[in-house]
């Protein structure tokens, strides 16, 4: 879910994605590639991100490869943000007897 | 350890992945390796490095596991020697232990053959049952090897090696003969659709 709310932004290569994700959990989710490229590869295959074609060349003529969400991926990813500010604001309504809003 | 050492052993780690995985995403877990230590402590990085390839080596193998489509290769090995079973107690004839052990043999690979086939028969015949002749092809170079080496004289030792070798033969022979029928039943079923 890091990895698609990461992606809200904008497309990201693997490096950049896993600094956004660091970011937006303020360093509590911090992957390895195997982690981050494991999720990709799922999320790619369920449809929600894609890969975009190679935008910048490396020093060492590799190239980055750049991930960006689908259409499918944006909706789900909103959808999942909505849902856990929802949650969010119940809880924090119920612990507090409605005094936070 | 330097970033360039660290990196190479990085990639030689990358090898236990499967396959498929390694070569999609090999190069680019390497590069962000590479960027990472260029912005962090290298031991903060490959502490990092290790506990995630130990946790998702075995991940991604299990998913490779998980999607591979059930195989009819297994069920018709079953069936093979479930058949090699029975003509082990028709050939060695009526002595106990050749009847008992041909029996056992014959009814064990029987059910397991029909639980495997079980899992596998929603899925299409595809692939494995192409390669029977190489089914075939074994089976016959293990009963060649059994009717030269028992052709001369041989000790006891060597003999019940070449019934371990006949039973193999006889069923990597049916194996290869159900895999036949299997490709060819496929075939009369794409032809009729």
């Amino acid at each position: 879910m890091h990895i698609v709310l990461a992606l809200l932004e904008g497309e990201l290569h693997g490096y950049g994605l896993m600094r956004r994700v660091a970011e937006i959990s303020d360093g509590a989710v911090r992957m390895g590639p195997g982690t981050l490229y494991g999720t990709l590869n799922r999320l790619v295959e369920d449809g929600l991100v894609e890969e975009t074609t190679d935008r910048i060349e490396r020093d060492d003529n590799e190239r980055r490869r750049y991930y960006r969400l689908t259409g499918t991926g944006r909706t789900v990813a909103l959808a999942e943000l909505e849902r856990l500010q929802s949650l969010v604001h119940r809880v924090a309504n119920h612990l507090t007897g409605g005094s936070i809003a | 350890m330097s970033a360039r050492g660290g990196s190479r052993i990085y990639r030689l780690a990358l090898r236990c992945y499967p396959r498929s995985f390694r070569e999609e995403y090999g190069s680019d877990m390497t590069a962000l390796i590479e960027d990472q230590l260029r912005d962090e402590h290298p031991s903060r990085v490959w502490t990092r490095a290790v506990v995630d390839l130990l946790v998702t080596i075995p991940a991604r193998h299990l998913e490779v596991h998980m999607n591979r489509p059930p195989s009819f290769v297994l069920p018709a090995l079953f069936a093979g020697l479930s058949t090699a079973g029975v003509l082990i107690v028709v050939i060695g004839g009526a002595g106990g232990a050749t009847l008992a052990t041909g029996s056992m043999l014959a009814v064990l690979s029987a059910v397991l053959a029909f639980m495997t086939w079980r899992d596998t028969r929603t899925v299409a015949v595809n692939g494995p049952a192409d390669r029977w002749w190489q089914f075939l092809a074994a089976g016959l170079a293990a009963l060649g090897t059994f009717v030269v080496v028992t052709a001369g004289e041989i000790s006891e030792r060597v003999w019940g090696l070449m019934m371990v070798a006949l039973a193999v033969s006889l069923a990597l022979i049916s194996t290869a003969v159900i895999l036949g029928v299997a490709r060819l039943a496929r075939g009369r079923e794409h032809a009729t659709r």
